[in-house]
């Protein structure tokens, strides 16, 4: 019998919800949404505020929060900690629907039980029922007893007024953090976001041929908010000056492309002049801490950054083809007949001092392609790793320098 | 301020750090062993098969390995040779010798003392195939280092005395009488006045003999004469009879290095000074023959130039580390052969009680030939 009744007044709830979800102004509210995004399943914080009664809180709060919990429509659910100023703790902690709960016993054995969600923001409310039940035991709680306040959410959800702000950005930036998938900007330069207000948003934006951005935008359904994305153009070009093992220049030019998750460019490793400091020297010896060696190594080099622009610390990979071209005496300019060409792979690490100005370190090994392996071996004994007929591998070397991007 | 501040140390943190890790490293580049390659070609081209040979073997000893070069017996076919190391600190030599169990090295020998550094002379002998010929300063005489490595003794005339300098010394070989025997020569600055006596001579010559072929030579106006009184190194000297009376052209590395010839004493009147020819890329290290006449080799790092006695720059060579050994005249040819080793040290690996293997190689080009190609390189 008494499951009879509650299943009567379910189906009058369920009515009343159908009527208000087709109600125009909401749709219209909705509509509008989904101009601009697709509308995605729409969740909201429930802040649930007890009313004055005798019973049992904290066993009334667990069992409406697992009934609500199990609806798409909310995302969280809070209790009020106080009686009378529950509406700012809703907007202080994102709830955009607050339902009150008031009970208080009828006949014996028996409780009324009145309920109402509002819209945190316009306390308006947005659906309102009650109804009498037998007293719930703790099962009845984590069960039916819910029902009708459960089978209401969906339209007061739907309800809630529907606020929204104004992206603004380079056409083609995507954001992600204010809808499940990424939002793009499209080639008006401006987006409206639904959202709830209030809200914080953790957001980061890809924008094209820019730095990636990224923050915590607050969001308190004032009208006409605009969240402007940075666009602090990406540098084109990168020149480097470096040092080989801390003894050797080496400059480089590089074009910076995919967003600056790749590069391209010009290398020149020169090993005239170069500083060395010799060891095991006699005391009555006192040579020169600079070496000059008649040889320049230009290259091409290609290469891929493995975190984002905006990242301090950037980790890349980079494979340089190069030449290498000597000047005896000066009386000859020619391709070293020895090794003329090699390949350098390099992991490197680039530290973002500015935008414009890096540090970075690397680590690189030479291979060097010749007619002979054993000559190049023998072009600098014990400095090889391996030799084959016509090739050899030097031992890793590491190079430092400075980054400038204009 | 505070920004300035930061940067400033950012600054000197990169200093350090660059200074911090400037090191000793040197890439897998020798420009000798670069540039020699285009030689290999022209030896491989022109070389003669009976000095064609290599050698492969293990060195054990450190010393072995820079400013070492290698010189074959003075002989076709050559079975060995020897290494030689000369710095400013030293001289070396090993006794390297091929049998049919491989390459041994039977004797070396040391003196720390030798201030001529590069530039001593050593050549071995074509009769003593065993024995070396060693120039070097303070030069009191010729000495020869014997088989088996004893101290050397002094086979030659004693010229330098008391007051007396070494101003240019060389060697060449012979190609009659004595075939492929060493004629050396040196020009000594006698006493304060500029005159300078030129000797000629061979291992084994009794020092009065030697004496006997003392030539004078003008004297120079001490004080305005342009050639340095005693030059240090000493420079090459070479002789050429077809060039007249006064045939004697020294190379002297003066702070540039230049070319010298005297001028012909006619008596009575007195000798004129000496006469810078020409400007060389490097001093003279040795003496070639163009048929009958000498040409100075002038070796530097990288490139080996040809002069004529009288200072025609004839070409140059892209020797690199291939380093010139002597002249061999080939008596069934009737040619002179100009003989051109290169070693190299291929690993360095001082745990391995092997040693670290080591390679020497040995070609012959007849020399109108190599003058052919110098003179190619020179565009002539």
């Amino acid at each position: 019998m008494r499951r009879a009744a509650f299943a009567l007044r379910l189906l009058a709830a369920l009515s009343a919800a159908a009527l208000v979800a087709q109600d125009p102004a909401s749709v219209g509210a909705s509509g509008e949404s989904a101009v601009s995004v697709p509308a995605p399943e729409r969740q909201v914080r429930v802040l649930v505020a007890f009313g004055a009664g005798d019973f049992d809180r904290e066993a009334w709060l667990r069992g409406l929060s697992l009934a609500l919990a199990r609806e798409e429509g909310v995302s969280g659910v809070l209790r009020a900690r106080s009686a009378d100023g529950y509406f700012d703790e809703a907007n202080r902690q994102d709830c955009a629907l607050v339902l009150e709960i008031g009970s208080a016993a009828s006949a014996p054995g028996t409780r009324r039980l009145t309920w109402r969600y509002l819209d945190a923001l316009s306390r308006e409310v947005l659906a309102t029922g009650s109804y009498e039940a037998p007293e719930p035991t703790e099962r009845d709680l984590s069960g039916f007893f819910w029902d009708e306040v459960v089978a209401a959410l969906p339209a007061a959800v739907s309800r809630v007024r529907y606020t929204t702000f104004t992206l603004k950005g380079k056409p083609g930036s995507a954001v992600s953090g204010f809808s499940p998938k990424p939002v793009v900007i499209h080639e008006s330069g401006e987006l409206e976001i639904v959202a709830d207000a209030p809200s914080t948003y953790r957001w980061r934006a890809k924008v094209p041929g820019s730095y990636p951005a990224g923050g915590v935008f607050a969001f308190f359904g004032t009208e006409g908010s605009v969240l402007e994305l940075p666009d602090e153009a990406l540098p084109r070009w990168s020149f480097d000056f470096g040092l080989l093992m801390g003894q050797f220049p080496d400059l480089r030019a590089d074009v910076r492309f995919l967003s600056d998750w790749a590069f391209a460019g010009f290398g020149l490793t020169s090993y005239w002049p170069g500083i060395m400091l010799p060891r095991n020297v006699a005391p009555d010896e006192h040579p020169s801490i600079f070496v000059f060696l008649p040889l320049v190594q230009p290259g091409i080099r290609v290469g891929a950054r493995l975190a984002a622009a905006d990242s301090s610390f950037r980790p890349y990979l980079s494979a340089t083809a190069f030449a290498r071209f000597m000047f005896p005496d000066f009386r000859v300019f020619m391709l070293d007949p020895v090794a003329p060409l090699g390949f350098m792979p390099a992991i490197g690490l680039e530290y973002g001092t500015s935008r414009k100005l890096a540090v970075w370190v690397e680590v690189g090994d030479h291979l060097y392609f010749g007619p002979n392996g054993y000559l190049i071996a023998a072009s600098n004994p014990g400095n090889v790793l391996w030799i084959s007929d016509r090739a050899a591998l030097e031992m890793p070397h590491a190079r430092f320098g400075v980054r400038f991007a204009p | 301020m505070r920004m300035k501040t930061k940067r400033a140390i950012r600054f000197a943190l990169a200093s350090l750090l660059a200074f911090g890790t400037a090191s000793c490293w040197m890439p897998s580049f020798d420009p000798a062993l670069s540039m020699s390659t285009e030689m290999d070609a022209f030896l491989a081209e022109h070389g003669v098969a009976e000095w064609r040979t290599s050698f492969s073997f293990n060195v054990k000893d450190d010393r072995w390995r820079t400013d070492t070069e290698f010189l074959p017996l003075r002989s076709a076919w050559p079975t060995g040779g020897f290494l030689v190391r000369r710095t400013s600190f030293g001289i070396g030599i090993a006794q390297l010798t091929s049998t049919v169990e491989g390459v041994e090295i039977p004797w070396s020998w040391d003196r720390d003392f030798n201030p001529l550094g590069p530039r001593t002379i050593v050549e071995p002998l074509a009769a003593f195939p065993s024995e070396l010929l060693i120039m070097r300063d303070p030069f009191t005489g010729i000495e020869v280092l014997p088989a088996y490595s004893s101290e050397p003794c002094v086979c030659g005339p004693s010229l330098v005395y008391e007051g007396n300098a070494l101003v240019a010394f060389g060697t060449e070989t012979l190609s009659t009488g004595a075939e492929n025997e060493i004629l050396f020569r040196a020009l000594v600055r006698q006493g304060y006045d500029g005159s300078m006596n030129a000797y000629s001579g061979q291992v084994g010559d009794d020092p009065s003999t030697a004496e006997a072929e003392v030539v004078f030579m003008p004297a120079l106006e001490y004080g305005l004469a342009t050639l340095p009184s005693a030059p240090f190194p000493p420079g090459w000297i070479a002789y050429d009879p077809s060039l007249g009376s006064t045939p004697w052209a020294i190379s002297i590395d003066s702070g540039d290095p230049g070319l010298w010839r005297f001028g012909p004493p006619v008596p009575p009147d007195p000798p004129a000074p000496a006469q810078r020819k020409a400007d060389l890329e490097a001093l003279g290290t040795g003496t070639i023959h163009d048929g009958a006449n000498p040409r100075i080799l002038a070796e530097g790092p990288f490139f080996t130039d040809l002069y004529s006695l009288a200072g025609d720059h004839l070409g140059w060579l892209p020797t690199g580390s291939w380093r010139f050994a002597f002249e061999y005249w080939d008596d069934a040819g009737l040619r002179w052969i100009s003989v051109f080793t290169r070693f190299a040290v291929l690993t360095d690996n001082h745990d391995d009680p092997e040693g670290n293997l080591a390679f020497a190689q040995v070609e012959g080009v007849p020399t109108a030939d190599l003058l052919a190609f110098a003179a190619e390189k020179l565009g002539k």
